[in-house]
Parts: C-alpha cells; structure tokens; sequence
C-alpha cells in the first residue's frame, strides 16, 4: 500500500488576533514574524497514515507538499516521523483561494507516485478552504470519504471511521482512495525523537514537477473584522462573591 | 430567467438547514430577481419536495430512485449533477454539515467551478448578476469577499448564519430528473452510531456550558455537566479539549465543530481562539471564566470572571440550585 499524505505548510494559525495584520495595500497577511507550521488536520491525517503503515506490512508513507523550496519544512517534520518519503511539487504563486489548482498538482504526483491511498487534511488552517482532498477524489476519479478519524486494514479493504454530524460511522472501502481527515484524540501527531528530528535534516526530499492549471477564486477583498464587544468584568474578593455577582448580572440580562 | 437552486438532502421533513439553505436562497433569488428552485432526492420525494414548496421553492427538480433512499455522496453527486444538467442554475447553495461540506466542493469541480465554502453573508449586483460571497479566512481573523462571476456559483452556507425560510402560500411546480446512471455507493456501511444525548441537543441548547484546556483534566467536566443539567443546558468543548480525548468529538464547538447560538455561552478555561469563537459568536450572552485576564476570550465575551473555576463554578451552582 502506498499512502500519500497531503501536507501544507501554513502561518502559524495560533497566532492571536491582536498580532494579525495584512500586508500594507495587499490581499494577504503579513508574514514576517510569523511561525510557519504544518497545518493541523494534516498533522492528523499524517498520524493516521503513519499508523496504518504500522499495521500493514510493506506499507509506505510519502509526504507531499505543494508550494515554494521553504515548504520543505513540513516534509522535514513529517521525515522526523518517519515518513518514508519526501516530495514537493513546486508552485511559486501564493496559496490564497487556489484549493483546485492544488488539488491538480497534488492529482498529478499521486499519479506519478502510484498511490492507493491519499490523505489530507479537511481545511487548511490559513485560507479554510475545506476543498482540496474532495476536489483531488474527482480529479482521480477514485471514491472519496470525508471527516475520516481512522483507518484500518480490514478483511476485505480498509475500514474507515468517520465523524457524522452527530455520531460516527464505519466504512469498508477498496483503494484507490482518497480520505479527508478530521481531528480526534485518536490522531493527535505524535512527537518526534530528537535524533529522527536530526537525521530529517539530511534526507533528500524528491521533486516532482506538475503543470498548473485551473484557476483561483476571485478574491475582492480581504479585511480584518472589527469587534466592538466590551467585556464587563464581574468584580468580587473571592470566587462566592464573583459567582454571585454573575448570576445577579444574567438575571438582570434575562438570560437566566 | 435565471435560477437559485438550494440541494436538500433531508427525507421526509425540512431540517433547519435546509430551511436556512431555503431561507438564504430566496433572499439571493430576490437580489437577483431569480427564480428560487430546490433539488430534493431520494427513494420518495414527494413529501420533501412539497414542504420545500410551501417554504418557498416554486419549482422543485426531484431525483426519485430506491437506489437514493439514503444518503451517499457518489449516487446524490451525480443526482445533483443531473439536475444541474437540466436546470443550469446560477446559484448552488448548500450549507457546511456533513454532506455539503463534500458535496459542494465536488459538485463545483464537475461543473467546472470552484466552491466557496462557509460563507457567512453576501451581496449580489442585479445588473450583472454576479455576487460577492463573504466567508472568514485566517481561522476568523480576516474576512474575504470572493466575487463569484461565472455561472453557477457552488456555495456552502455556514450553519446559523442565515434566517430560515419561513412558510408562504404559493404553488411549485415539479420537474422529475432522471441521472443517466447512479453509481452504487463505493463504501460498506459497516456500522452507524448514532449519538444519543440524555438531555437537550448541543445545537439547539439555551445554555451551553463548554470547557476547554484549562479544566486540566476529563474528571473536571462534571461540574460543567452539572450545572449544564441544572439549567437545562447542554455541554460543549474546545478543541483541545476533544483531542486529549476528554469528551467526544461531537461536543467540539467552533469553525470545525458544532455552530451554537444560546442565551448563555459559558466558557470556561477556553483561551478564545477564534477558530472556537466561530462557533458560538451568535451567543446572546458570553460569560467567560479564565484566570488569564489577557486571554483573547475576555475580547469576545460580555461577562467575564477572572479567576480559577475551581473557585467559581461550585458557588454559582449553589447559587441555581437555590433559584430552582
Ligand atoms: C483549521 C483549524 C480549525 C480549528 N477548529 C477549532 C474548533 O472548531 N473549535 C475549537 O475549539 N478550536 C479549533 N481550533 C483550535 C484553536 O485554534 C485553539 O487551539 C483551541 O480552541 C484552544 O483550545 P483551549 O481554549 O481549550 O486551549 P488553550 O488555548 O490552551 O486555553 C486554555 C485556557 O484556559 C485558561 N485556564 C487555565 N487554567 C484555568 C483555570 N483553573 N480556570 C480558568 N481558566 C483556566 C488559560 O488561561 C487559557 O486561556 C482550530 C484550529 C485550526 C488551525
């Protein structure tokens, strides 16, 4: 089984409102300061292939990014546990609104990889477009199941659980396929060994060229909400007096 | 005359998505002076597809096939794509649960489009029919407005973002669509697990009381259950709370969990990321609880406490069982 797993290198999406700004005259974020991580769902969706390969024999795990050299980073973290393999599909123009051109050059190294299974995170933590891994299951061709928290070999395929909107379901399916990950505590990334960490920096990290195609959505504008909401803060000595004085205040509000 | 069309995938009755997916629709049909349309599916549509009627939808394109009697994304995709076909729509609304969340970006990329998915508000121009759809990015911190120009746009409608539709009296017309071919589901359902909730629903609770990394530990959420029980109200979580495996994953609340809008919002050791405030911003009332008075959450909240929970949350409950 060759597990493909999709991984996008992000702004830190931690980073707290007050320290967010957008580049001067431009429809993007500043970045400079900023922390560059792996995005969250595909952390999970990298610790879900990580432990189907535990349990398949002769499985692989190939990391692949889509962006500039700099995005090598999230390879780098995904080699230090103990992806198999690293690649980076390059693509220079920034990431804003541009899930269907990713989708196709991530269509077109899992291709050229000969991948069975391709996981990817549900939405990336920058731009939330909540699109690439359904996008990239029409352009393969191949069935695709969304919200997925786990994988499993089973008797007659892959058993995969995943999130309804209330309560779970289990679901057998045949590779190829391409399953979108969604977090759970069963698929929080594990951690990586100083040593494994170590030796990532000299693993090579393969590249494979795709021509872009499609196009973006037509971003009009990018703005930063202004909150206008002033938090009253119940005063108090102690936690009685403060309780007290909160439920005074939800009873005044009528909310009680 | 060109058409709005809202893909319900309910059977037998309209959910409050879909009367939210209706209820967004026929503003946007109204903007653009459109027709409003919806696509219903299933083995029986005939129910569906009047009370889509009755709230609004004059005219109704049914996929009726037994193979559709439940839902599966390949056989509705390619149901929808059908009706697509036929009706060349120049909106596709969906909204962000579950199937919509992968419908809409699949749908759009056979019709040759990009989705926009979670969107939150719009505006549409008559004269050039195109509209602008507003949809957070950045997790919450910015707001993007994306200019959806080419025919159809395929959009996805944060949940609780829109008014439902409300009953009219007007008569539909029903057009029956035939798929050349429904695939059969590529996946074997093994097995449903429905979560059953003693008490209220998260999502439809007057008060919610939710927890987050700061209550240290699974055994500290019973005091969040208590006083949720004692107000008739249902227990929510942050994120991480949910991925050190405290509470199920359907109590999450935010951009990728459940959308609530209660009376009370009590966070409770919940830093306010805006990724969690995503899901609870239309709340009458937040109140939070944090001992750090720099927490981001306190910028979002109308009430808050500064302090332990520890120190709080037992006083307050005395304080509502004496009420009760
Ligand atoms: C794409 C994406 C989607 C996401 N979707 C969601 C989502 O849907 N929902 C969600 O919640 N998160 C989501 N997140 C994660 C989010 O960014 C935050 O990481 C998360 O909400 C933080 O959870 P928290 O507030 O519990 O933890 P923390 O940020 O660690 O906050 C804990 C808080 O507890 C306080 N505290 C500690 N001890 C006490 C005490 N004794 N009494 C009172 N207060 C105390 C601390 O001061 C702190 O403010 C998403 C992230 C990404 C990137």
């Amino acid at each position: 089984m060759q597990i493909m797993v999709c991984l996008k290198q992000i702004l830190d999406p931690e980073l707290p409102p007050r320290d967010f700004r957008l580049e001067k005259g431009e429809m993007t974020p500043a970045a400079e300061g900023v922390p560059l991580v792996m995005s969250s769902f595909d952390q999970n969706a990298l610790e879900v292939g990580l432990q189907l390969r535990e349990k398949m024999a002769g499985a692989t795990v190939t990391a692949v990014t889509v962006g500039p050299e700099g995005a090598e980073d999230v390879l780098r973290k995904a080699l230090a546990v103990k992806a198999d393999r690293a690649v980076r599909v390059p693509l220079e123009q920034d990431s804003k609104l541009s899930g269907g051109i990713v989708a196709g050059l991530l269509a077109g190294a899992a291709r050229e990889l000969g991948a069975d299974l391709v996981l990817c995170g549900r939405q990336a933590g920058d731009w939330d477009g909540g699109q690439v891994g359904l996008i990239l299951a029409e352009e393969l061709g191949w069935p695709g199941a969304n919200l997925v928290t786990g994988i499993e070999p089973g008797s007659g395929g892959l058993v995969l659980k995943c999130e309804l909107d209330e309560g779970y379901e289990v679901l057998e399916g045949n590779a190829p396929l391409v399953a979108v990950v969604t977090n759970h505590e069963t698929n929080v990334l594990r951690i990586a060994k100083v040593k494994d960490t170590m030796a990532a920096m000299r693993k090579k990290v393969e590249q494979i060229n795709v021509a872009p195609q499609g196009g973006r959505l037509e971003l009009a504008s990018l703005e930063i909400p202004v909150k206008e909401v002033n938090c009253e803060i119940i005063p108090g000595e102690d936690g009685v007096e403060k309780a007290d004085n909160l439920f005074k205040r939800l009873l005044e509000l009528k909310v009680l | 005359m060109s058409l709005v069309l809202t893909c319900l995938f309910d059977q037998g009755s309209l959910s409050r998505d879909s009367l939210e997916a209706l209820g967004a629709g026929k503003s946007i049909a109204a903007e653009l002076g459109a027709v409003l349309a919806a696509a219903v599916i299933g083995a029986e549509t005939g129910a569906i597809g009047a009370a889509a009627g009755e709230y609004g939808a004059s005219k109704i394109y049914a996929v009726q096939d037994a193979a559709l009697a439940q839902y599966y994304c390949e056989g509705y995709l390619a149901a929808l794509e059908a009706v697509c076909r036929e009706c060349e729509p120049a909106v596709v609304l969906f909204v962000t649960n579950a199937p919509g969340r992968e419908m809409a970006p699949r749908l759009a990329k056979r019709l040759g489009r990009t989705a926009l998915v979670d969107c939150l508000s719009f505006n549409a121009d008559k004269e050039t029919g195109s509209i602008v759809f507003t949809k957070p990015v950045f997790g919450g911190k910015a707001m993007a407005q994306v200019a959806m120009s080419d025919a159809p746009a395929v959009v996805a409608l944060r949940r609780r973002s829109f008014e439902p539709a409300r009953p009219e009296q007007a008569a539909a017309e029903t057009i029956q669509v035939k798929p050349p071919a429904i695939p059969p589901n590529p996946f074997k359902l093994i097995e449903r697990v429905e979560e059953q909730t003693a008490g209220v629903r998260l999502e439809d609770a007057r008060v919610v009381v939710s927890g987050g990394q700061g209550l240290g530990g699974p055994e500290n959420f019973a005091l969040l259950e208590e006083l949720a029980g004692l107000l008739g109200g249902a227990v929510g979580a942050s994120r991480v709370a949910v991925d050190s495996g405290w509470v199920s994953s359907s109590k999450q609340v935010g951009q990728t969990g459940k959308i609530v809008a209660p009376d009370i919002y009590l966070a409770v050791g919940i830093s306010g990321a805006c990724q969690h405030l995503a899901g609870c911003s239309g709340s009458k009332v937040i109140v939070a609880v944090n001992t750090d008075p720099e927490a981001p959450i306190f910028g979002a909240a109308r009430l808050g406490v500064v302090g332990d929970y520890k120190e709080v949350l037992p006083p307050l409950i005395e304080k509502v069982k004496e009420m009760a």
